[in-house]
């Protein structure tokens, strides 16, 4: 019954994207307005077959209905909430379903938008687009990975619950759906991408319709990837947050792509020019999502994160062809029209840092594709089997990322058109200044080595050109200051700078050991004490967790567990971490105590600053919001593009006056 | 603050950047029986039985005595370079993580370093193109039209 439920949703919902498709394009052939008016309720018809689709398959796993395929290979009885629930994407098939109930989310938001310019061409082929995708979707629930295939299940049976990994901690819960929020997000600046190309109206207009639809998609990115790192921190049970997986390398390029494209936006909203170069990076960013998708999901290469192989694969990549290929076509044939009437004055402009700041991102992007692809090519020249690794990504990731740092410094005080290095020395004086305040203070701390200390020095300059913007920004519009993209920006660098200082720490100053101890026996790692307790059992619905008590520095007691999960038997260590500003302690167990042998096996890694991780990644959701937020109204056309000066008794002295951010 | 004296402060800035920069250097130990090595060169290799994990970071069986042979090794007095290439004759070269700058596989290495190279060179290009055309729009200045277009614009526009 639910299987049959399901798959009528998922034809209704195809049916929907397929009868829209055909409706908007007959409309756009003819010119009859009536039928583009169909894109709003076949897309709101496709969102309420999806949210049946996943009505049935949620009721299914609460109530543990075996006649389900899926619920009966990855669901279980003993499965506690919410982890039954998060079960829907702990396997391919699901996956796939919260993924199209997405693209139908934003398919409607997208249709309620632009709801009073449904008629306009550009909105009518970006709809096409949106719902074919939406229809790609549809079909591989039903036919290419279905998600509903009926089970005859033997009276008692139970399945095996998700894997182990996936029931360990809350974040299963969010990470996965902040994450594709921001793959399927990117649909949305792609849909008018390939309308603007289609309908050859290739001005700035597309590009300011989707700015606030490409920076959440960034933002839900953003987060889902923070969240990503701090889930496996917590389950790895060695200390990592980031091992160059090539699943979590699949999710990072889009990310890269997505955030050269909201940089380089800016240059053609205010100049006219990149246009070319803007449409390949959102053509790009979209299709590296699917791209993704692919690697993750169709097995063909190792990683913690696979999920089984099928048919699905091959699909992916057609389809992924499909879209590199036409888009390739559709800008070759729009040639003419994307040519730049403008011209960059200087290198030494705001519009040159973007350009170097893109040529940073798409190299970035590029290394990391090409060392996660690269052992399947080098496979299939001459059949050796190789590996590229976290050291290799680490090497490349040190220059990049020190590079970015500086640019960080830099790129926000530059006015557009041209700067004078007068004008630069003014502005950086006191960030440089602070810089090396910071840098002093690393070295005071006993911070060591040279590439941790660059980084420390250059976070800390960048972090001085922030405040700086953002001072001046505030004393000449109060809370204005923080708003708007260029301030919020601001707030996202700020975040990231965070994040650069925690990761450089982490890297560079973990210590860590592994001990086999007895009760009652203390080691010290990184300065601090740790004594083991006891141990003790806890029986639960789904596992039973075989618990150590460890004491730190002789006060708190920490309880790192071995959870063993009575579906399958698999043993999985449920670390333990006394979390603070400047360190963590983490506990994790090797090998868990037993009636026999109280001894235990335990790792234990003492990381600074872990904390700042999450902390940044918050600060960056926070000034993602800030800069969707309109800052001035409206930008007065006829202002020059270069630098407004500024009102009020607080203007800057600068003989060259500064740009409000618009 | 005079330009003079901002740029004996910037001289006195890069002066201090570079002391302490040198005063904090430090390299890694690659030698002895520290921990810090074992788990750098443990984090160089993969476990063979693992998805996608480092020797450092797996528990699985492998992992562990693999981890155990590197201790052992690095009590003997070995180096990183005849620790690795010990389990790379023992593994195969997919043991290492790091690829090898030998071969085919030093095109990871090489590619990226040359497309970056390009890069730069075809911005420079760009810059370079960019130019000569803002010299040759200087050079023509607006003419009359242009200047007729923007009266007319500036009239047209009632925010004015």
């Amino acid at each position: 019954m639910s299987v049959l439920l399901g798959n009528a949703a998922i034809s209704l919902g195809l049916a929907a994207c397929v009868v829209g498709i055909g409706a908007l394009l007959s409309g756009l052939r003819s010119g009859k307005e009536k039928l583009l008016l169909w894109a709003r309720p076949m897309s709101t018809l496709a969102l309420v077959a999806a949210l049946g689709a996943v009505g049935v398959m949620q009721v299914a796993l609460l109530t543990n209905d075996t006649s389900v395929k899926y619920v009966a290979e990855e669901g279980s009885k003993t499965t506690p909430f919410p982890f039954d629930v998060a079960t829907m994407w702990s396997a391919l098939e699901g996956s796939i379903l919260l993924w199209g109930v997405l693209l139908t989310a934003f398919t409607v938001a997208v249709a309620a938008k632009f709801k009073s310019r449904l008629t306009d061409p550009l909105v009518g082929w970006a709809m096409v687009v949106m719902l074919t995708v939406t229809g790609f979707f549809f079909v591989l629930m039903l036919a290419v990975a279905p998600v509903f295939r009926t089970f005859d299940a033997a009276p008692g049976f139970d399945g095996p619950g998700p894997n182990p990994l996936l029931q360990n901690h809350i974040l299963v819960a969010f990470h996965p759906p902040m994450l594709y929020l921001g793959y399927v997000g990117f649909t949305v600046p792609f849909a008018f991408a390939i309308a603007a190309l289609v309908t050859g109206r290739l001005g700035e207009g597309w590009l300011a319709e989707t700015r606030r639809w490409t920076l959440f998609a960034w933002g839900f990115l953003t987060v889902g990837i923070v969240l990503g790192a701090w889930w496996s921190y917590e389950v790895s049970g060695w200390g990592g947050y980031w091992a160059w997986d090539p699943v979590e390398n699949a999710s990072f390029l889009p990310w890269l792509t997505g955030t050269a494209f909201i940089h380089s936006v800016m240059v053609q909203e205010r100049r006219g020019m990149l246009r070319v170069w803007n449409l390949t990076l959102v053509v790009a960013t979209f299709s590296l999502t699917i791209l993704g998708t692919f690697l993750a999901r169709s097995g063909v290469l190792q990683s913690v994160h696979a999920f089984s192989s099928g048919s699905i694969g091959p699909t992916l990549l057609g389809f992924f062809a499909v879209i590199v290929v036409g888009c390739v076509v559709l800008i070759g044939w729009r040639g003419d029209r994307l040519r730049s009437p403008g011209a960059i004055d200087s290198p030494l402009s705001r519009e040159g840092a973007f350009l170097a700041n893109n040529l940073l991102f798409a190299a970035f992007a590029f290394v990391i594709l090409l060392g996660t692809v690269f052992p399947l090519i080098v496979e299939a020249i001459n059949g050796d089997q190789m590996s590229v690794g976290a050291p290799f990504f680490d090497r490349m990731s040190v220059p990049i990322g020190l590079v970015m740092l500086f640019l960080m410094a830099v790129a926000p005080v530059l006015p557009w058109r041209s700067a004078t290095t007068e004008l630069l020395s003014k502005r950086l004086w006191w960030p440089a200044w602070a810089s090396v305040a910071v840098l002093g203070f690393a070295v005071a701390v006993g911070a060591r080595g040279v590439s941790s200390l660059l980084g420390f020095w250059l976070a800390g300059f960048a972090s001085g050109s922030v405040a700086r913007q953002l001072t001046l920004a505030a004393r000449r519009q109060g809370w204005r200051g923080l708003v708007g993209r260029a301030n919020g920006g601001m707030i996202v660098h700020l975040g990231v700078l965070v994040i650069a200082v925690a990761l450089v720490a982490s890297q560079s100053y973990t210590k860590q050991g592994e001990f086999t101890m007895s009760p009652g026996e203390t080691v010290r790692v990184g300065g601090h004490e740790f004594t083991y307790v006891s141990s003790y059992v806890r029986e639960k619905a789904n596992r039973r967790e075989i618990r150590s008590r460890i004491r730190i520095d002789g006060d708190d007691v920490f309880e790192p567990s071995m959870n063993q999960y009575l579906a399958t038997g698999q043993m999985i260590p449920r670390p333990s971490v006394k979390v603070s500003l400047t360190t963590d302690l983490y506990l994790n167990l090797t090998r868990a105590a037993s009636a026999e042998d109280p001894a235990i096996r335990i790792r234990i890694v003492v990381e600074p600053l872990i904390v700042w991780l999450w902390i940044g990644g918050s600060v960056m959701a926070v000034g993602t919001v800030l800069s969707a937020y309109p800052g001035r109204r409206h930008r007065n056309p006829l202002d020059p593009v270069s630098s407004p000066v500024a009102i009020g008794p607080d203007r800057d002295p600068d003989p060259e006056s500064e740009s409000v951010p618009a | 603050m005079t330009a003079g004296q901002r740029r004996v402060g910037w001289a006195a800035m890069l002066v201090a950047v570079v002391v302490l920069v040198l005063l904090g250097a430090r390299t890694p130990p690659t030698s002895g029986t520290s921990d810090d090595r074992l788990y750098a060169l443990a984090g160089q290799m993969k476990c063979l039985q693992c998805a996608g994990e480092s020797v450092a970071g797996s528990q699985a069986d492998i992992a562990v005595k693999m981890r155990e042979e590197i201790r052992s090794q690095m009590r003997e007095g070995r180096s990183d370079d005849e620790i690795l290439s010990f389990f790379a004759d023992r593994y195969g070269q997919r043991v290492l993580l790091n690829p090898s700058s030998e071969g085919v596989a030093s095109l990871v290495w090489i590619v990226p370093v040359v497309a970056a190279g390009l890069g730069v060179v075809g911005l420079g290009l760009a810059f370079a193109a960019w130019r000569r055309q803002r010299g040759d729009a200087a050079s023509e200045g607006a003419t009359d039209e242009d200047q007729a277009l923007v009266a007319a614009a500036l009239r047209g526009s009632p925010d004015v």
